[in-house]
C-alpha cells in the first residue's frame, strides 16, 4: 500500500527520467506540485482524503509516463522525414542483400566441398560485414538531420514542374551512349586482334579469348548484346518508354546479372589468367552496377506506373 | 481514463478542439497563471483541457518564447507561474484575428448548407 504522495512521486520520477537532464528537476517539481493539487481538488470534490486508488486514477488519466515526457519535450531534430522512410528503409535493405548476393556465391565456390566452413567464415567477414552499409546511412542520415536541424536550409526555392516524365528519353543522348556502347563492344571484340597488332610481341597473346567460352559464354554475351540493341533502338524509335519496353528493359537487366554471375563463377574467359582475373574483377563491379540498376527499376516499378503510362493503359483497356 | 483507440467520431472532436486549445490557453495568461489556476479558470469557463495536455503545453509554449515563467512561493507550495511574453502577446492578437474570420466563414458555411443542425434534429 502507498501513499497518494508517494504514487505521485513515483509516476513523476518515471516522467522525469524521460526528460533531458538540463530540465529535468525543473519539470519535476512542477508536476508533482501540479499533481498534488490536482489529487487535492479531486479529494475536495469528493469529499473524503486522497488515497492510493485515486492518487492511481489521476496519474494513469494523466498519461503513461512515456508520452507525458514526450508532451514535455520540444521536438528534436529529425533523422529521417516521414516521407523518406521507406525509401530509406528499402535502401538499407537492398544494400545489405546486394553485398550478400555478391559475395556468397563467390564464398560457397570457392572451396567446393567445404561449402558449411566457407559458409561460416564468409558469414563472420561479409555477412555481417555488409552492415557497415545501413551504419553508414543512419551516421549520415543523423549528420545531415543534425545540420537542416541547425542551419535550416532557407524556403527560397519554389517547386517547378519537371520538363518531362520520366519515361521521355533525350534522342541525342540516347545516340550518344547506342555509338559510345558500339565503340566499347568493338573494342572489347577486337581487343585479341588490336593486342596483336598494336602490342609489343611479349604482351600480344593477353587478350586471347579461350575458345570454351567464346563457343558458349561469348555466344550468349552476344545474344544479350542483340537484345538489349534492338531493345534501345525500339525506344530510340519511339522517343518513351513504354510499359511493355520497360517490363523488357526489367527482363534484361535481370539476365544480364545472371548471366555476368555465371561468367565470373564460370571457367576462363581470357587465356592469360592475369586478363582472365582482371576481367573478371571487373566484370564483378559491373554486376554490382547491373544490380544496383536492377534494385532501382524493381523499386520504381513498385512505386506504381507513371502516370503518363498509366492512363495510356486506361485508355487502351 | 481515455480510452486507447477512440472512435472516429471522438478524433474528430478531439482534432477540432486541439485547434483551439492554444487560443484558448493564451486568453487566460494576460496575467501572471500558474497551470492548476489556468487549469480551473479555463475550466470555469466551460473549456476542460485535460491536465495532461495543458501543463506540458504551457512548458512548449515558454520554450518557443510566447510564454515567460517564474517560480514564486505564496500560500502554498512552490508554484511556476506564467503569462504572455511581448512575442506571446504578438501571435495571441493575430490568433484572434484568424479565428474570428475562421468563425464567420465556418458560421457562414454551416449556414449554407442547412443539413447539420436539420440532420441531428432529425436523428433525435
Amino acid at each position: 500500500m502507498m501513499t497518494p504522495d508517494k504514487v505521485v512521486q513515483a509516476y513523476v520520477s518515471d516522467v522525469a527520467r524521460r526528460l533531458p537532464r538540463a530540465k529535468r528537476d525543473d519539470v519535476a517539481l512542477e508536476l508533482q506540485a501540479l499533481l498534488n493539487e490536482e489529487l487535492q481538488g479531486e479529494a475536495d470534490a469528493q469529499g473524503r482524503a486522497a488515497d492510493e486508488a485515486m492518487a492511481l486514477d489521476l496519474v494513469r488519466a494523466f498519461g503513461a509516463p512515456e508520452s507525458v515526457a514526450e508532451r514535455y519535450r520540444s521536438a528534436d531534430f529529425m533523422i529521417i522525414p516521414a516521407t523518406r522512410t521507406s525509401g530509406f528503409v528499402a535502401l538499407a535493405l537492398g544494400g545489405v542483400v546486394l553485398q550478400w548476393l555478391v559475395t556468397l556465391p563467390l564464398a560457397l565456390l570457392s572451396e567446393p566441398g567445404r561449402e558449411i566452413v566457407s559458409l561460416g567464415s564468409w558469414w563472420l567477414t561479409h555477412g555481417i560485414g555488409a552492415l557497415w552499409w545501413p551504419g553508414f546511412m543512419v551516421m549520415t542520415a543523423i549528420i545531415v538531420g543534425w545540420m537542416r536541424h541547425k542551419w535550416p536550409p532557407a524556403q527560397t526555392t519554389t517547386w517547378r514542374p519537371r520538363p518531362g516524365d520520366r519515361d521521355d528519353i533525350s534522342r541525342p543522348w540516347w545516340a550518344v551512349a547506342g555509338i559510345a556502347a558500339a565503340a566499347g563492344i568493338a573494342t572489347l571484340v577486337g581487343s585479341p586482334w588490336i593486342a596483336q597488332n598494336f602490342l609489343p610481341p611479349a604482351a600480344a597473346h593477353i587478350f586471347h579469348f579461350d575458345p570454351d567460352f567464346v563457343a558458349v559464354g561469348g555466344a550468349a554475351v552476344v545474344v544479350m548484346w542483340t537484345l538489349t540493341a534492338i531493345l534501345n533502338t525500339i525506344v530510340f524509335i519511339e522517343g518513351r518508354w513504354r510499359p511493355l519496353t520497360r517490363d523488357f528493359d526489367l527482363a534484361l537487366a535481370a539476365l544480364w546479372a545472371g548471366m555476368m554471375l555465371w561468367l565470373i563463377m564460370g571457367p576462363r574467359i581470357f587465356m592469360s589468367p592475369l586478363t582472365d582475373e582482371g576481367a573478371k574483377g571487373w566484370m564483378g563491379v559491373v554486376l554490382l552496377l547491373v544490380l544496383l540498376d536492377l534494385g532501382i527499376k524493381i523499386y520504381r516499378r513498385l512505386q506504381g506506373p507513371h502516370t503518363a503510362s498509366a492512363l495510356a493503359a486506361i485508355s487502351k483497356a | 481514463m481515455a480510452p486507447i483507440n477512440p472512435p472516429p467520431d471522438d478524433k474528430l472532436e478531439q482534432e477540432l478542439r486541439r485547434g483551439v486549445i492554444v487560443l484558448a490557453a493564451l486568453s487566460q495568461l494576460n496575467g501572471w497563471q500558474y497551470g492548476y489556476s489556468l487549469r480551473q479558470s479555463l475550466a470555469a469557463r466551460g473549456m476542460e483541457i485535460e491536465e495532461g495536455t495543458l501543463y506540458p503545453l504551457l512548458r512548449r509554449l515558454e520554450a518557443q518564447g510566447l510564454l515567460v515563467s517564474e517560480w514564486r512561493i505564496e500560500d502554498g507550495p512552490p508554484r511556476r507561474y506564467y503569462k504572455l511574453s511581448p512575442a506571446g502577446r504578438a501571435l495571441y492578437g493575430r490568433l484572434i484575428e484568424n479565428w474570428n474570420g475562421l468563425v464567420d466563414t465556418v458560421a457562414g458555411l454551416v449556414a449554407d448548407d442547412g443539413t447539420g443542425p436539420k440532420r441531428k434534429k432529425d436523428s433525435r
